[in-house]
């Protein structure tokens, strides 16, 4: 199995691949974090990773589908060693991930690139008004915890002399001084509901400057691109496992197998889709990456590693054999 | 037919998957990477724009860059090259030369407050460009109390989490504190206190 794994990995990273992603790795570390030019951000990084992953992807269908081509298969169902052959496939494929992603971590840790002086990012959220007096908000997505709400309000109506009020939700409240940013820490049960309420006294008259507000949330430090990198990981596991029951369970060609299990898995990162866990977190990248990165539920990851698990359990099985 | 059923499901789920990301309503996996490469390009183009002084493309560029990345700093230099500084005397333009990009920085500056991601900053400089730079060439009532409006939200909103001006929020209560009348005089007489004068 050793073998056959080795075999795998070195038809999908032989030397014009390992080349050609040092060079990637090598464009992607100078577009990201160059000094005078980019926002200088991990999440830049990221999302030049997510697609070398997913390049990668698309390279192990089409070896699945050479393999196929060179009789391999039929040979593997002859003999009976489909479910060795599943795991070899399986283990040369994450082995291949793991490789770049190790890299990556490396060239960064090496090199420890200056990033976004702003320790936190800003998003906006708009308001819908409940009354003269209080402002509902509400957001798409899973936000991490610890972020905070800001706001900034207008005292030109209120009564004189009135330089302070406080805005309540539920059972809780806290002070809005008249010319100072006003911040509400979130909750964990906002954090999950994605939506806040909040109130203001009606007799002091004070009013959204405009009616929105910018959710502020912590970008992570260099220090997490190591649990990040792992979550990409993780997420693509899945991937391979489809792309290999597409390819083996539905005998469908290994180049279309692999595309078809990218475009599955864009299908997580529809909002509201209860079709697969809530897993899009797992590959979050890009310029506003802070926003969901890191939020992905345990339960979710769970379930979307199971998944995995049971399609390679799946591809395991020889359909020839089960005939029989 | 029956072989090729799995392949059609499959194509049939790309081809959903392309329609939606073509639609806006999907991300596929790794597409944020293409966001991203777009706007290093855009920095890029900003920079040569601003090398060259090309006011307008540094404003269409930061725009841009403003909606991608949410970073609002290219915004603001843009404004502050357009409407402030090459708008001075001593870059020897002509008034209505000058006068006119004053002009096109506060708008820019205006019109992106509503999307900014921090709605403080760049009020400050809006104000300021209304005051040194517009107001002298304008008689308009208009123009006087949009620059009044704009320096009072810039005092309610605690000039900005960056702000060096830690007494903004006494500022704001001062001037609370006055009737309508005397609220406007009170501004423009931090106006007068606060611009540096070239």
């Amino acid at each position: 199995m050793l073998n056959l794994s080795t075999a795998v990995f070195r038809q999908l990273l032989s030397w014009p691949m390992l080349l050609s992603g040092a060079l990637w790795l090598a464009l992607a570390y100078n577009l990201s974090f160059d000094e005078h030019l980019g926002a200088a951000s991990l999440g830049a990084f990221l999302s030049y990773i997510v697609l070398a992953l997913s390049a990668l992807i698309l390279r192990f269908g089409y070896v699945l589908q050479q393999r196929r081509q060179q009789g391999w298969l039929r040979q593997d169902s002859l003999r009976g060693t489909t479910a060795r052959a599943v795991i070899s496939e399986t283990v040369a494929a994450m082995f291949a991930l793991l490789l770049l992603v190790v890299c990556s971590q490396l060239i960064v840790l090496a090199l420890s690139p200056r990033l976004n002086v702003q320790s936190e990012s800003h998003h906006i959220v708009m308001s819908r008004v409940e009354s003269d007096n209080s402002w509902s908000f509400a957001w798409d997505d899973n936000i991490p915890a610890g972020s905070k709400l800001c706001l900034t309000f207008d005292f030109e109506n209120s009564p004189k002399g009135v330089f302070e009020s406080y805005i309540a939700v539920k059972e809780l409240s806290a002070p809005v001084i008249a010319g100072e940013i006003f911040y509400w820490p979130l909750s964990a049960d906002n954090v999950l509901d994605r939506t806040i309420t909040l109130e203001a006294p009606a007799e002091h008259n004070i009013s959204l400057i405009r009616p929105i507000a910018r959710l502020v949330i912590e970008r992570p430090p260099i220090s997490a691109l190591p649990r990040l990198l792992l979550n990409q990981l993780l997420f693509f596991f899945t991937v391979i496992a489809l792309c290999l029951f597409i390819f083996r369970r539905l005998k469908v060609n290994g180049n279309l197998a692999s595309m078809g299990a990218l475009a599955i898995s864009s299908l997580t990162n529809i909002k509201g889709s209860y079709l697969f866990p809530d897993v899009g977190a797992l590959v979050a990248s890009g310029l506003r990456f802070e926003r969901t990165a890191l939020t992905t539920s345990n339960i979710a990851l769970f379930t979307w590693l199971a998944i995995g698990a049971i399609l390679i359990y799946f591809s395991c099985k020889n359909p020839v054999a089960n005939k029989k | 037919m029956t072989r090729n059923l799995p392949s059609a499901f499959v194509s049939l789920i790309i081809a959903f998957c392309v329609v939606s990301i073509a639609n806006g309503n999907l991300r596929a996996v790794g597409q944020d990477a293409v966001d991203s490469f777009r706007c290093f390009n855009m920095y890029l183009d900003f920079n040569n724009a601003s090398f060259e002084e090309n006011y307008l493309m540094m404003g269409a560029v930061a725009k841009q860059i403003e909606y991608l990345s949410g970073d609002s700093d290219v915004s603001e230099f843009s404004a502050y090259m357009a409407g402030y500084s090459t708008s001075a005397e001593s870059h020897k333009r002509t008034g209505r030369d000058a006068l006119h990009w004053a002009e096109t920085g506060a708008e820019w500056l205006q019109s992106s407050v509503s999307t900014r991601n921090k709605p403080f900053t760049g009020l400050q400089l809006a104000a300021y460009i209304y005051a040194d730079r517009i107001l002298p060439h304008s008689s308009s009532r208009l123009v006087r109390e949009q620059m009044l409006k704009i320096y009072a939200v810039w005092l309610a909103s605690g000039g900005g989490s960056g702000s060096v001006n830690h007494g903004s929020a006494t500022l704001y209560q001062d001037y609370l504190a006055l009737d309508h009348e005397g609220r406007d005089n009170y501004i423009l007489g931090q106006l007068q206190q606060t611009w540096v004068p070239e």
